[in-house]
């Protein structure tokens, strides 16, 4: 009896948990001048869950993504985290909040080493300003523990390393900050098959460990391995948001180029 | 995946081989093939005076190679120097103590390195163009303080700050040292000025990252420009005068040092210490040019000449990068 309570509970808090929102956008809006870059899109991110952001050169998609890292301040509309409305234009705070972006083009320091590019601008320090290399180490030690991610030498020049490879220190400086939702932009683009690969797994894997994922690609096939559902913007508006399972690749890329 | 942990003796050495390998190789083949045509060179006596000159040149230098590894130079420096020196020696000729006049130069350097500042990073003003604006601001204020004449009758007891006892290292050279030594701590190890390294290879990813760009630039600039000040001062120790036209090479010398030091001008690297070495190769070009006979006029084209070898490897490296 007393076990049967205990599994309607339990069931109880799992459909609570699988109804609430982490993240929610409500009719977000930019302009550049008289260019529309995003019109009104309102979408939601559950726990847990990977949306693809799918859509052609210029439709806005990352416009739509910098607006809620705080990169860029909306026109209209607003962004609530975790039931709590974000205040725009302001990544420090999102970032605290548990909302971190990785950039297309990483924005990594080539000439600096990896264990640099890791805590770039959040390095632990002493009160006279001195960094803690070995406090820096050991929670890169622990994040490598949790996280399945291809960093092998933390001294090495960053600039020397592949595309993969600094794709992997980006992913894993967002991490640094323990997020809960993480916006990749573009994560796979000008890698190799080997490390595409790589990099998907590595979403799955953040995915399992609970992480929400917001994925801003061009790749249809990448969306329907990926994703657990599509939004597709298309000249700023949100033109579709579905399920990935009830979405075909053709119909992805039809949608994707008209 | 555990990364791997290198042992202090593997981090020593590889930062030795990447950071000073180049600039301590040149130096030494450039030392054999001194000694095998000019064997006067190793008088101890000449060794020590291109130490102390060296030494005395340090306190620019670093903030040159401050500004370099932030992508930025100062072409203002030389002329800065000349005017803090002759500031320092116009106050001191008006009985003001020496300690005060000599703190009254170092803060006109930095001012003169706020304006650099205001230039470059408030009015976007390119770097060449802005600290071109400041020399002229400079050697305007020196020229204008001394009517072009040379400022001498300094007291007796400020030449004891760079010239020293005789047998003795100058107070100079233990100063230049130690800048040295403490620069390359800190680059090493401290917050401030690893962002510096930071925001000179990727400006933006530093600055998207909450690395305040601005700040540092403003503090290279005024480093250096305080540095500057600290070399007039440390000149007009030497000689007891000041002059307006003093310094005409000092920028082209510490540029030519820091990328001859490994520097890139694209910013991001460098060491305090290869800087160190690229000055000291600077300074025995221009002895070499003295003792082989070759007129003063024509010394300058040896600099010239190191600077061009030194870019054209700088370039290659870039490219093999």
């Amino acid at each position: 009896m007393a076990s049967n309570r205990m599994i309607l509970i339990d069931a109880r808090i799992y459909s609570m948990l699988a109804d609430q929102k982490l993240l929610a956008v409500e009719k977000l809006t930019k302009a550049f001048g008289n260019t529309v870059a995003v019109s009104e899109a309102s979408f939601s991110v559950s726990p847990q869950e990977i949306v693809a952001l799918a859509g052609g050169n210029g439709s806005g998609k990352s416009t739509l993504m910098k607006m809620i890292a705080g990169a860029l301040i909306p026109d209209a509309g607003r962004v609530e985290f975790d039931g709590i409305s974000l205040k725009p234009g302001n990544t420090h705070l999102a970032r605290e909040r548990g909302i971190a972006m990785v950039y297309q083009d990483c924005a990594l320091c080539p000439d600096a080493s990896v264990l640099e590019n890791l805590f770039l601008g959040r390095e632990p320090v002493s009160n006279l300003g001195f960094l803690k290399i070995g406090q820096m180490r050991q929670k890169v030690i622990e994040l490598l523990e949790q996280y399945d991610l291809p960093i092998v030498n933390l001294d090495a020049q960053t600039g020397q390393l592949s595309g993969g490879q600094q794709k992997a220190i980006a992913i894993g400086r967002a991490l640094l900050s323990h997020p809960r939702l993480l916006m990749l932009d573009e994560p796979t683009a000008a890698l190799g098959v080997k490390e595409q690969k790589i990099i998907c797994e590595m979403i799955k894997d953040l995915k399992s460990k609970g992480v929400s994922i917001i994925l801003c690609t061009h790749s249809p096939s990448e969306i329907l391995m990926l994703a657990d559902r599509v939004i597709v913007l298309r000249r700023g508006e949100l033109v579709r948001n579905q399920s990935a399972k009830e979405i075909t690749e053709t119909d992805l890329a039809v949608l994707m180029s008209t | 995946m555990k990364p791997k942990t290198p042992s202090w003796y593997h981090l020593l050495a590889k930062s030795l081989s990447d950071q000073l390998g180049w600039p301590l190789l040149i130096i030494v083949l450039y030392l054999a093939c001194i000694f095998a045509f000019q064997p006067a060179f190793f008088s101890p006596t000449n060794l020590n005076s291109l130490l102390y000159y060296t030494c005395l040149l340090v306190p620019a230098l670093l903030g040159v190679h401050l500004l370099i590894v932030l992508g930025l130079f100062d072409l203002s420096i030389g002329a800065v120097a000349a005017a803090c020196g002759v500031i320092a020696a116009k106050l001191m000729t008006l009985n003001v103590p020496i300690p005060l006049s000599v703190l009254l130069a170092l803060i006109g350097g930095a001012l003169f390195g706020v304006l650099n500042w205001t230039f470059v990073g408030k009015f976007k003003i390119p770097a060449l163009i802005g600290t071109l604006i400041t020399m002229g601001v400079a050697r305007a204020v020196s020229l204008g303080l001394t009517e072009g004449q040379v400022v001498s009758g300094l007291p007796n007891d400020f030449g004891g700050l760079a010239s020293g006892i005789a047998g003795q290292i100058s107070p100079a050279v233990w100063l230049g040292i130690i800048l040295v030594l403490v620069l390359e701590f800190l680059t090493h190890r401290h917050v401030i000025f690893r962002h510096m390294y930071h925001a000179g290879s990727n400006r933006i990813a530093a600055k998207n990252s909450g690395i305040h760009v601005n700040g540092l630039e403003c503090m290279a600039f005024v480093l250096a420009g305080v540095g500057a000040a600290l070399v007039g001062v440390l000149q007009c120790s030497r000689t007891l005068s000041a002059s307006p036209y003093a310094f005409p090479d000092l920028a082209l010398e510490c540029i030519a040092a820091c990328v001859i030091g490994g520097a890139s001008l694209s910013g991001g690297s460098g060491r305090a210490v290869g800087a160190f070495f690229g000055m000291l190769m600077v300074v025995i070009s221009r002895n070499l040019a003295v003792l082989a006979g070759v007129s003063i006029y024509w010394k300058e084209l040896a600099i010239s000449l190191v600077l061009l070898a030194a870019v054209l490897i700088n370039q290659s490296k870039q490219t093999k990068k």
